[in-house]
């Protein structure tokens, strides 16, 4: 496990003045016949005739998004769809914000695929070798996450060994929705792989399970949106609950796109009732905020908008773990964040700024 | 434990009824049919778990009212009585309604007859809207009851429109609608399923109340009933701003698609929403208390509560105690005076 205070830590030579380190990128194939040429020919037919329900594989329509699509108007490439184009993300994204590292995955390809059973396991591994080939190996600043069939374990520990001999492979992508509590042992086997190669598992927005609300489904798209929380602090309580941390001690959560300013509350709440009710959890033998702490880190994108902008350094000290959280555009989707623009003077010092932009993820992922 | 010089109304107080207690209220039919058959008492899934017995639950044995008058009314002018009784479980409509009747038919005969500080929060089915309309009606006569009691754990947030008619009818009688802890809607407590220890439940409790602060402000039921309240009971509280901000942040974005949310969502919360003290779920440093209190933004939305007779480590007396707190009084009991019409004589 990556730890010790920055000072003690090497400052990367890939480091300068106004670098960012983005860890959370999402390319595209152009078409679904990308992935052909890294697929085994018999499960071509299967895969033409994937069928995902345009709402998802709930079937429900949960309101409507304020655009037709979720990307932003100008990071159309002339072919294929936004994050399609290395071309573009160069020229729009990686040469125009200094971006020296972009941590990149397809995570809408993952959503249109199977996420268990044997086409599951044999698409998510086409998709793993295209991403190797056509970007990973095409330029130095891009590195990547694995992509898992994220409801077979198993699968997904036997893909994330598969991709050892492609160092440029730095986390593993889970959908932060899942049919069970990421605590739960059908997931483990996936946990162990990544954690051979002291990879963090990153939770992003998205999945087929469960409801997003706590209480049943949403009705407009917005709650939808506001309630994405719910399910983060759901999930890190079925992992701190689930003595997985004691199994398995470098493992790590990268929560990506879901804001930090939930977390204190979760920490207090979580701290107070372990002392009064140990009976239940009688495994966890500290408390639970020094997990979290441990085991936890976060991308900024969105970031929370409290009213007063010093608010949000308030909570940034509730919270106590600057060292874990990292810079995250989101690029090419609407909700972009610019890196020269988000984390103003009002929100954090100068220091700290450099350390979310840059320095703290380079030391949390295992670069090569 | 606490200052008697200066009221205090305690808004949150439990009481536990059984089978047993309902029988006098129910009729000849139900008597024997819940005699005679396997049908088991309601309750929260919950309750199944060891640690939930130790720490939270209400057991009848641990409550009467001569209890209740020593560790809450000594010092309470008024105590809000919570009995909560699992009727959102029972999926026989008929027998839904008739246990929700006898347990507030129960409430008035053995607590609110025998105690003139007492208050209650009526039982009503929210699985059969129409059925809790005609129990809120029959209630409504007795100015006893201040609210009507919903669960936290339901199938939907409560802006739900399948729950507009409960709503309306609790505005159109003057009844506040409170949410509180527990519930047996038959829907998992998280939105990733089953929890695998009551710990775990119970620390994401808030988000179940998140869900409902959420569902009701973009329901655009507030533009409905602009007089309807809602309490949110045992909810904890110190969650509160993070939600304030990211639905003010998303409604910024996406605002068209709820044009009846004419103001930023906090402004809702803030507006409509009461929560209860205990739990108190207190940050780690008294720095970090201070900074919470300010971002909560509104000294009239928090109401002293004991949450009697749960037991807590710590709670009123630490958050009574931050120095200059100017809303002392509103929490301990002028906002739950002016909420539910108390009269509360100043300086007790």
């Amino acid at each position: 496990m990556t730890t010790g205070s920055l000072a003690t830590a090497k400052v990367s030579r890939q480091w300068s003045p106004g670098a960012v380190i983005d860890c959370d990128v999402h390319n595209e194939i152009k078409s679904r016949d990308d992935l052909k040429p890294y697929l085994a020919r018999r499960w071509h037919e299967a895969y033409d005739n994937v069928a995902v329900l345009p709402s998802g594989q709930t079937g429900l329509v949960v309101g409507a998004r304020p655009h037709r699509d979720i990307f932003r108007r100008d990071a159309v490439p002339a072919e294929g769809p936004p994050g399609s184009d290395l071309g573009l993300l160069r020229e729009q994204h990686l040469d125009r914000y200094n971006v020296a590292r972009a941590l990149l995955h397809p995570v809408l390809v993952v959503l249109r695929n199977p996420t268990y059973g044997i086409l599951g396991r044999e698409v998510i591994s086409a998709l793993n070798r295209w991403m190797q080939a056509e970007w990973l190996e095409q330029d130095d600043r891009l590195f990547g996450a694995v992509s898992v069939t994220v409801e077979d374990g198993q699968g997904a520990a036997d893909e994330i060994r598969r991709t050892a001999d492609c160092d440029r492979f730095v986390k593993v992508m889970m959908t932060i929705q899942t049919r069970e509590g990421l605590g739960h042992p059908r997931y483990w086997p996936m946990y162990e792989a990544a954690a051979e190669r002291d990879m963090p598992i990153a939770a992003h927005v998205g999945g087929f399970s469960g409801t997003h609300m706590a209480a049943g489904w949403p009705v407009y798209w917005i709650e939808s949106h506001v309630s994405y929380p719910q399910v983060y602090a759901a999930q890190v309580m079925s992992l701190v609950c689930s003595g997985v941390f004691d199994r398995i001690p470098n493992l790590r959560f990268v929560l990506e796109e879901g804001g930090v300013a939930w977390v204190p509350a979760l920490m207090w709440r979580a701290d107070h009732s372990w002392r009064t009710m140990r009976a239940g959890v009688a495994h966890l033998q500290e408390p639970p905020s020094q997990i979290i702490r441990r085991h936890f880190a976060f991308t900024t994108q969105p970031l929370d908008e409290p009213e007063k902008p010093e608010y949000l350094r308030e909570v940034l000290a509730q919270l106590d773990m600057m060292d874990s959280i990292f810079f995250a555009s989101d690029y090419p989707h609407w909700d972009f964040d610019d890196p020269s623009r988000v984390l103003t003077s009002r929100q954090v010092d100068d220091h700290t700024r450099e350390r979310i932009l840059f320095h703290n993820a380079d030391r949390f992922f295992p670069f090569p | 434990m606490t200052n008697t010089s200066t009221p205090l109304i305690d808004s949150d107080v439990h009481c536990a009824v059984t089978r047993d207690d309902l029988m006098p209220y129910v009729s000849e039919y139900w008597r024997e049919t819940l005699e005679t058959t396997n049908q088991r008492e309601p309750g929260s899934p919950a309750m199944t778990y060891p640690d939930w017995n130790t720490a939270l639950r209400t057991r009848k044995g641990d409550l009467s009212l001569d209890r209740l008058r020593t560790d809450v009314l000594d010092d309470a002018s008024y105590a809000i009585l919570y009995c909560y009784y699992g009727v959102e479980a029972v999926t026989h409509p008929y027998r839904a309604e008739v246990t929700a009747t006898a347990v507030n038919r129960w409430l008035q005969e053995h607590w609110l007859d025998q105690d003139s500080r007492l208050r209650a929060s009526a039982v009503v089915t929210p699985q059969y809207p129409e059925m809790a309309v005609r129990e809120i009606e029959r209630v409504a006569e007795d100015p006893r009851f201040v609210q009507i009691l919903l669960p936290a754990r339901a199938p939907a947030g409560y802006g739900h429109q399948q729950y507009w008619p409960i709503l309306r009818a609790a505005e159109r009688h003057g009844l506040r609608v409170a949410i509180t802890a527990g519930g047996g809607s038959g829907a998992p407590p998280t939105p990733v399923g089953w929890a695998g220890s009551f710990y775990e439940e119970y620390n994401l409790a808030p988000t179940l109340f998140q869900s409902h602060i959420l569902s009701l402000v973009m329901s655009g039921i507030f533009a409905e009933c602009p007089d309807l309240r809602v309490v949110l009971a045992e909810s904890g509280w110190t969650w509160l701003p993070p939600l304030m901000w990211r639905m003010d942040q998303e409604w910024k974005a996406v605002h068209r698609e709820v044009p009846w949310v004419k103001d930023a969502p906090s402004s809702y919360v803030r507006s409509f929403f009461k929560l209860t003290t205990q739990p108190f779920d207190s940050p780690e440093s008294p720095a970090h208390l201070r900074a919470l209190l300010d971002h909560i933004g509104s000294d009239d939305m928090l109401m002293y509560s004991s949450d009697y007779p749960h037991k807590y480590l710590h709670g009123n007396d630490e958050l009574l105690s931050v120095p200059a707190l100017e809303s002392r009084e509103k929490i301990r009991w002028r906002t739950a005076a002016a909420l539910y019409g108390l009269d509360v004589r100043d300086g007790g």
